[in-house]
Protein backbone atom coordinates (compact mmCIF):
# COMPACT_ATOMS: atom_id res chain seq x y z
CA UNK A 1 0.00 0.00 0.00
CA UNK A 2 1.31 3.58 -1.06
CA UNK A 3 2.75 5.44 2.25
CA UNK A 4 0.31 8.19 2.08
CA UNK A 5 -2.36 5.66 1.98
CA UNK A 6 -1.44 4.41 5.44
CA UNK A 7 -1.95 7.78 6.67
CA UNK A 8 -5.28 7.75 5.45
CA UNK A 9 -5.68 4.34 6.93
CA UNK A 10 -4.80 5.85 10.71
CA UNK A 11 -6.79 8.30 10.07
CA UNK A 12 -9.89 5.78 9.17
CA UNK A 13 -9.31 3.77 11.84
CA UNK A 14 -8.91 7.08 14.17
CA UNK A 15 -12.54 7.35 12.93
CA UNK A 16 -13.80 3.61 13.82
CA UNK A 17 -12.65 3.85 17.03
CA UNK A 18 -14.39 7.16 17.26
CA UNK A 19 -17.46 5.60 15.92
CA UNK A 20 -17.40 2.38 17.75
CA UNK A 21 -17.42 4.78 20.96
CA UNK A 22 -20.64 6.69 19.70
CA UNK A 23 -22.53 3.00 18.88
CA UNK A 24 -21.48 1.58 22.42
CA UNK A 25 -22.67 4.50 24.34
CA UNK A 26 -26.09 5.06 22.11
CA UNK A 27 -26.61 1.23 22.17
CA UNK A 28 -25.95 0.99 26.30
CA UNK A 29 -28.56 5.05 26.44
CA UNK A 30 -31.01 2.93 24.32
CA UNK A 31 -30.81 -0.07 26.72
CA UNK A 32 -31.14 2.11 30.21
CA UNK A 33 -33.94 4.29 28.25
CA UNK A 34 -36.09 0.91 28.16
CA UNK A 35 -35.12 -0.65 31.75
CA UNK A 36 -35.54 2.69 33.23
CA UNK A 37 -39.68 2.68 31.79
CA UNK A 38 -39.79 -0.99 31.86
CA UNK A 39 -38.79 -0.82 36.37
CA UNK A 40 -40.38 3.03 37.02
CA UNK A 41 -43.05 2.41 39.57
CA UNK A 42 -46.24 4.66 39.68
CA UNK A 43 -45.76 6.67 42.46
CA UNK A 44 -46.99 5.79 45.97
CA UNK A 45 -48.75 7.32 49.31
CA UNK A 46 -45.99 7.18 51.66
CA UNK A 47 -47.79 8.88 53.97
CA UNK A 48 -50.87 10.86 54.55
CA UNK A 49 -52.45 12.93 57.28
CA UNK A 50 -55.51 14.48 58.73
CA UNK A 51 -54.96 17.47 61.05
CA UNK A 52 -57.82 18.99 62.55
CA UNK A 53 -57.58 22.90 62.21
CA UNK A 54 -60.20 26.11 62.92
CA UNK A 55 -63.47 25.55 60.72
CA UNK A 56 -62.12 22.51 59.12
CA UNK A 57 -59.33 19.80 58.26
CA UNK A 58 -55.93 20.39 57.02
CA UNK A 59 -55.38 16.94 54.49
CA UNK A 60 -52.10 16.26 53.96
CA UNK A 61 -50.30 13.28 51.15
CA UNK A 62 -46.98 12.49 50.75
CA UNK A 63 -46.37 10.32 47.75
CA UNK A 64 -42.98 9.03 47.12
CA UNK A 65 -41.65 8.46 43.81
CA UNK A 66 -38.96 6.27 42.67
CA UNK A 67 -36.52 5.69 40.19
CA UNK A 68 -34.73 1.99 40.42
CA UNK A 69 -33.11 2.68 36.44
CA UNK A 70 -30.12 4.14 35.47
CA UNK A 71 -31.36 6.97 33.78
CA UNK A 72 -33.18 10.52 35.22
CA UNK A 73 -36.49 10.72 35.38
CA UNK A 74 -38.06 14.29 34.31
CA UNK A 75 -41.22 14.57 36.67
CA UNK A 76 -43.30 16.79 34.70
CA UNK A 77 -47.56 16.42 35.56
CA UNK A 78 -48.73 14.49 38.06
CA UNK A 79 -52.80 13.84 38.66
CA UNK A 80 -54.09 11.55 41.23
CA UNK A 81 -57.75 10.86 42.23
CA UNK A 82 -57.87 9.14 45.66
CA UNK A 83 -60.41 8.45 48.53
CA UNK A 84 -60.12 8.24 52.33
CA UNK A 85 -62.28 5.25 53.00
CA UNK A 86 -64.91 5.24 55.59
CA UNK A 87 -63.93 2.65 57.91
CA UNK A 88 -67.04 3.07 60.01
CA UNK A 89 -68.99 1.49 56.80
CA UNK A 90 -68.11 -2.20 56.78
CA UNK A 91 -68.70 -2.27 53.15
CA UNK A 92 -65.42 -3.64 51.07
CA UNK A 93 -63.12 -0.32 50.11
CA UNK A 94 -63.72 -1.46 46.51
CA UNK A 95 -67.28 -1.00 46.41
CA UNK A 96 -68.75 1.71 44.02
CA UNK A 97 -71.88 2.90 45.78
CA UNK A 98 -69.11 3.15 49.12
CA UNK A 99 -66.36 5.02 47.04
CA UNK A 100 -68.92 7.51 45.46
CA UNK A 101 -70.05 8.57 49.05
CA UNK A 102 -66.55 8.70 50.51
CA UNK A 103 -64.07 12.04 51.06
CA UNK A 104 -62.48 12.01 47.19
CA UNK A 105 -59.11 14.28 46.46
CA UNK A 106 -58.40 14.82 43.05
CA UNK A 107 -54.99 16.52 42.91
CA UNK A 108 -52.22 17.52 40.59
CA UNK A 109 -48.33 18.61 40.09
CA UNK A 110 -48.18 20.47 37.19
CA UNK A 111 -44.74 21.61 35.66
CA UNK A 112 -42.70 20.54 32.78
CA UNK A 113 -40.05 18.56 31.38
CA UNK A 114 -37.44 21.41 32.44
CA UNK A 115 -39.19 22.53 35.42
CA UNK A 116 -40.13 19.89 37.37
CA UNK A 117 -38.44 17.75 39.36
CA UNK A 118 -35.92 15.34 38.47
CA UNK A 119 -35.30 12.16 39.81
CA UNK A 120 -31.91 10.50 40.14
CA UNK A 121 -31.02 7.08 38.48
CA UNK A 122 -31.53 4.78 41.91
CA UNK A 123 -32.83 7.67 44.02
CA UNK A 124 -36.14 9.07 44.72
CA UNK A 125 -38.02 12.06 45.22
CA UNK A 126 -40.87 12.93 47.84
CA UNK A 127 -44.76 15.29 46.23
CA UNK A 128 -46.03 16.80 48.95
CA UNK A 129 -49.71 17.74 48.12
CA UNK A 130 -51.88 19.31 50.97
CA UNK A 131 -55.27 20.78 51.25
CA UNK A 132 -57.27 23.24 54.29
CA UNK A 133 -60.83 21.74 53.69
CA UNK A 134 -63.23 23.54 55.32
CA UNK A 135 -66.86 22.44 53.89
CA UNK A 136 -68.62 20.80 56.83
CA UNK A 137 -69.79 17.98 54.62
CA UNK A 138 -66.11 16.87 53.74
CA UNK A 139 -64.79 17.57 57.55
CA UNK A 140 -68.16 15.29 58.26
CA UNK A 141 -66.29 12.27 55.83
CA UNK A 142 -63.22 12.77 56.88
CA UNK A 143 -63.83 12.89 60.75
CA UNK A 144 -66.20 9.55 59.88
CA UNK A 145 -63.21 7.51 57.67
CA UNK A 146 -61.12 7.43 60.88
CA UNK A 147 -61.19 3.35 62.02
CA UNK A 148 -62.73 2.62 65.05
CA UNK A 149 -60.71 0.14 66.04
CA UNK A 150 -56.79 0.79 65.59
CA UNK A 151 -57.79 4.80 64.71
CA UNK A 152 -55.80 5.26 61.28
CA UNK A 153 -56.92 6.26 58.10
CA UNK A 154 -57.24 4.30 55.22
CA UNK A 155 -56.82 5.95 51.50
CA UNK A 156 -57.97 4.07 47.92
CA UNK A 157 -56.28 5.21 44.70
CA UNK A 158 -58.57 5.44 42.37
CA UNK A 159 -56.19 6.07 39.39
CA UNK A 160 -54.12 8.88 38.03
CA UNK A 161 -51.08 9.52 36.00
CA UNK A 162 -47.62 10.81 35.41
CA UNK A 163 -46.54 12.75 32.79
CA UNK A 164 -42.60 12.51 32.28
CA UNK A 165 -39.76 11.84 30.27
CA UNK A 166 -36.42 9.97 30.56
CA UNK A 167 -32.96 11.40 30.19
CA UNK A 168 -33.53 14.22 27.84
CA UNK A 169 -35.00 11.62 25.29
CA UNK A 170 -37.71 13.51 23.60
CA UNK A 171 -40.34 11.18 24.20
CA UNK A 172 -43.74 11.88 26.56
CA UNK A 173 -43.99 9.13 28.39
CA UNK A 174 -47.00 8.55 30.53
CA UNK A 175 -47.51 6.04 33.54
CA UNK A 176 -51.06 5.07 34.72
CA UNK A 177 -51.55 5.16 38.41
CA UNK A 178 -52.89 1.30 38.98
CA UNK A 179 -56.19 1.46 41.69
CA UNK A 180 -54.59 0.72 45.42
CA UNK A 181 -55.63 1.06 48.88
CA UNK A 182 -53.96 0.90 52.01
CA UNK A 183 -52.99 2.57 55.85
CA UNK A 184 -51.98 5.99 55.40
CA UNK B 1 2.75 -14.03 -3.30
CA UNK B 2 3.50 -15.96 -0.52
CA UNK B 3 1.17 -17.41 2.19
CA UNK B 4 1.96 -14.67 4.49
CA UNK B 5 1.46 -11.84 2.10
CA UNK B 6 -2.16 -13.57 1.11
CA UNK B 7 -2.45 -13.86 4.55
CA UNK B 8 -2.30 -10.04 5.28
CA UNK B 9 -3.88 -8.87 1.80
CA UNK B 10 -6.78 -11.03 2.88
CA UNK B 11 -6.87 -9.58 6.67
CA UNK B 12 -6.68 -6.19 5.56
CA UNK B 13 -9.54 -6.24 3.34
CA UNK B 14 -11.52 -7.77 5.68
CA UNK B 15 -10.74 -4.62 8.64
CA UNK B 16 -11.37 -1.98 6.04
CA UNK B 17 -14.53 -3.81 5.48
CA UNK B 18 -15.44 -4.28 8.57
CA UNK B 19 -14.59 -0.70 10.12
CA UNK B 20 -16.16 1.05 7.14
CA UNK B 21 -19.58 -1.10 8.21
CA UNK B 22 -18.52 -0.26 12.03
CA UNK B 23 -18.64 4.24 11.06
CA UNK B 24 -21.48 3.64 8.48
CA UNK B 25 -23.45 2.21 11.53
CA UNK B 26 -22.45 4.15 13.89
CA UNK B 27 -23.12 7.77 12.26
CA UNK B 28 -26.59 6.01 11.16
CA UNK B 29 -28.14 5.17 14.55
CA UNK B 30 -26.67 8.48 15.83
CA UNK B 31 -28.63 10.49 13.00
CA UNK B 32 -31.30 8.47 13.09
CA UNK B 33 -31.90 8.00 16.86
CA UNK B 34 -30.21 11.36 17.88
CA UNK B 35 -31.82 11.24 21.29
CA UNK B 36 -29.71 8.20 22.33
CA UNK B 37 -26.69 9.07 20.48
CA UNK B 38 -23.55 11.35 22.46
CA UNK B 39 -23.73 13.57 19.74
CA UNK B 40 -26.56 15.74 17.90
CA UNK B 41 -26.61 16.35 14.40
CA UNK B 42 -28.42 19.62 13.09
CA UNK B 43 -29.58 17.87 9.73
CA UNK B 44 -29.64 13.71 10.58
CA UNK B 45 -30.16 13.88 6.50
CA UNK B 46 -26.90 15.12 5.45
CA UNK B 47 -24.95 12.76 7.63
CA UNK B 48 -27.30 9.34 6.32
CA UNK B 49 -26.43 10.22 2.78
CA UNK B 50 -22.72 12.09 3.06
CA UNK B 51 -21.32 9.76 5.69
CA UNK B 52 -21.61 6.62 3.50
CA UNK B 53 -20.19 8.12 0.80
CA UNK B 54 -17.00 9.69 2.62
CA UNK B 55 -16.61 6.42 4.44
CA UNK B 56 -16.46 3.56 1.16
CA UNK B 57 -14.61 6.50 -0.75
CA UNK B 58 -11.89 6.50 1.93
CA UNK B 59 -12.28 2.72 1.64
CA UNK B 60 -11.98 2.74 -2.08
CA UNK B 61 -8.82 4.90 -1.44
CA UNK B 62 -7.39 1.70 0.86
CA UNK B 63 -8.39 -0.76 -2.11
CA UNK B 64 -6.02 0.20 -4.96
CA UNK B 65 -4.12 -2.90 -4.27
CA UNK B 66 -6.94 -5.10 -4.94
CA UNK B 67 -9.25 -5.29 -7.88
CA UNK B 68 -12.33 -4.11 -8.53
CA UNK B 69 -14.48 -6.90 -7.90
CA UNK B 70 -13.20 -6.87 -4.54
CA UNK B 71 -14.05 -3.16 -4.37
CA UNK B 72 -17.48 -4.59 -4.83
CA UNK B 73 -17.16 -6.95 -2.38
CA UNK B 74 -15.58 -4.98 0.66
CA UNK B 75 -19.06 -2.67 -0.06
CA UNK B 76 -21.67 -5.30 0.53
CA UNK B 77 -19.78 -6.34 2.91
CA UNK B 78 -19.47 -3.16 4.97
CA UNK B 79 -23.20 -2.83 4.16
CA UNK B 80 -24.19 -6.16 5.76
CA UNK B 81 -21.80 -5.18 8.92
CA UNK B 82 -23.50 -1.85 8.99
CA UNK B 83 -27.31 -3.32 9.15
CA UNK B 84 -26.56 -5.91 11.22
CA UNK B 85 -25.10 -3.14 13.53
CA UNK B 86 -28.16 -1.19 13.33
CA UNK B 87 -30.29 -4.40 13.51
CA UNK B 88 -28.16 -4.72 16.90
CA UNK B 89 -29.07 -1.41 18.15
CA UNK B 90 -33.11 -1.85 17.77
CA UNK B 91 -33.05 -5.44 19.04
CA UNK B 92 -30.50 -4.41 21.98
CA UNK B 93 -33.40 -3.81 24.71
CA UNK B 94 -35.16 -7.27 23.57
CA UNK B 95 -31.66 -8.57 23.90
CA UNK B 96 -30.99 -7.44 27.07
CA UNK B 97 -34.24 -8.60 28.22
CA UNK B 98 -35.47 -4.66 29.16
CA UNK B 99 -37.64 -4.12 26.40
CA UNK B 100 -40.92 -2.24 26.99
CA UNK B 101 -42.40 -2.78 23.54
CA UNK B 102 -41.68 -3.39 19.32
CA UNK B 103 -38.04 -2.60 18.30
CA UNK B 104 -38.48 1.45 17.31
CA UNK B 105 -38.24 0.83 13.54
CA UNK B 106 -39.28 3.81 12.63
CA UNK B 107 -37.76 3.87 8.86
CA UNK B 108 -34.75 2.14 10.07
CA UNK B 109 -35.23 -0.65 7.35
CA UNK B 110 -34.21 2.82 5.01
CA UNK B 111 -30.52 0.83 6.25
CA UNK B 112 -30.94 -1.30 3.06
CA UNK B 113 -30.49 2.21 1.12
CA UNK B 114 -26.91 2.30 2.11
CA UNK B 115 -25.69 -0.22 -0.40
CA UNK B 116 -25.64 1.93 -3.36
CA UNK B 117 -24.55 5.04 -1.29
CA UNK B 118 -21.22 2.29 0.14
CA UNK B 119 -21.25 0.79 -3.60
CA UNK B 120 -20.94 4.03 -5.40
CA UNK B 121 -18.41 5.22 -3.02
CA UNK B 122 -15.92 2.24 -3.26
CA UNK B 123 -16.08 2.09 -6.54
CA UNK B 124 -15.26 5.75 -6.83
CA UNK B 125 -12.80 5.74 -3.86
CA UNK B 126 -10.92 2.55 -6.01
CA UNK B 127 -11.34 4.51 -9.60
CA UNK B 128 -9.46 7.75 -8.02
CA UNK B 129 -7.35 5.70 -5.31
CA UNK B 130 -5.76 4.21 -8.39
CA UNK B 131 -4.88 7.76 -9.88
CA UNK B 132 -3.83 9.77 -6.63
CA UNK B 133 -2.69 6.99 -4.70
CA UNK B 134 -1.39 3.66 -6.63
CA UNK B 135 0.16 0.91 -4.86
CA UNK B 136 3.87 0.92 -3.42
CA UNK B 137 4.34 -1.77 -5.81
CA UNK B 138 3.77 0.07 -8.89
CA UNK B 139 5.33 3.58 -7.71
CA UNK B 140 8.83 0.95 -7.08
CA UNK B 141 8.39 -0.31 -11.08
CA UNK B 142 7.74 2.65 -12.53
CA UNK B 143 10.98 4.46 -10.28
CA UNK B 144 12.62 1.40 -11.59
CA UNK B 145 11.70 1.73 -15.01
CA UNK B 146 12.60 5.33 -14.81
CA UNK B 147 16.13 4.44 -13.66
CA UNK B 148 16.41 1.56 -16.22
CA UNK B 149 15.00 3.91 -19.45
CA UNK B 150 17.36 6.56 -17.63
CA UNK B 151 20.64 4.56 -17.58
CA UNK B 152 20.07 3.16 -21.59
CA UNK B 153 19.97 7.00 -22.53
CA UNK B 154 23.31 7.24 -20.77
CA UNK B 155 24.62 4.27 -22.12
CA UNK B 156 23.70 5.08 -25.29
CA UNK B 157 25.13 8.82 -25.24
CA UNK B 158 28.58 7.39 -24.35
CA UNK B 159 28.28 5.39 -27.52
CA UNK B 160 27.84 8.26 -29.78
CA UNK B 161 30.94 9.56 -31.07
CA UNK B 162 31.23 13.28 -31.62
CA UNK B 163 30.67 14.12 -34.86
CA UNK B 164 33.99 16.59 -36.41
CA UNK B 165 32.66 20.29 -37.65
CA UNK B 166 32.02 20.62 -41.29
CA UNK B 167 30.66 16.83 -41.51
CA UNK B 168 26.95 15.75 -41.30
CA UNK B 169 25.57 12.75 -39.70
CA UNK B 170 25.32 9.79 -41.27
CA UNK B 171 21.61 7.56 -40.58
Amino acid sequence: MNRVAWVIAIGYAALALISAGMYAASTAKFVDYSETLLVFPPPRIENATFTPIPGGWNVSLHWRVDNPGRLPIHFAIFEFDVVVDNRSDPTPWYDGAKIAKEYEILGSLQSDRLRGPVIPPGGFIRVDWYVNETSPESGRKIAAARDPVNGGYYITVLGGQVVFNVANVNEILVGRLPRAWGRA
Amino acid sequence: MGLRERVVLVGLFLLWSVLAGVIVAAFFVAAFFGDFSPIRFGDPGSVILFLPVFTAFVLGLLLVDYELVHAVLAALLATGIAIGLVLAFMLAPGLAHVAVGPPPYEGAFAAVLLFPLILLGTVVGRAIGERILPPQAVLDRQKALMAETLEWHEQLSKMERPVPPGQERKP
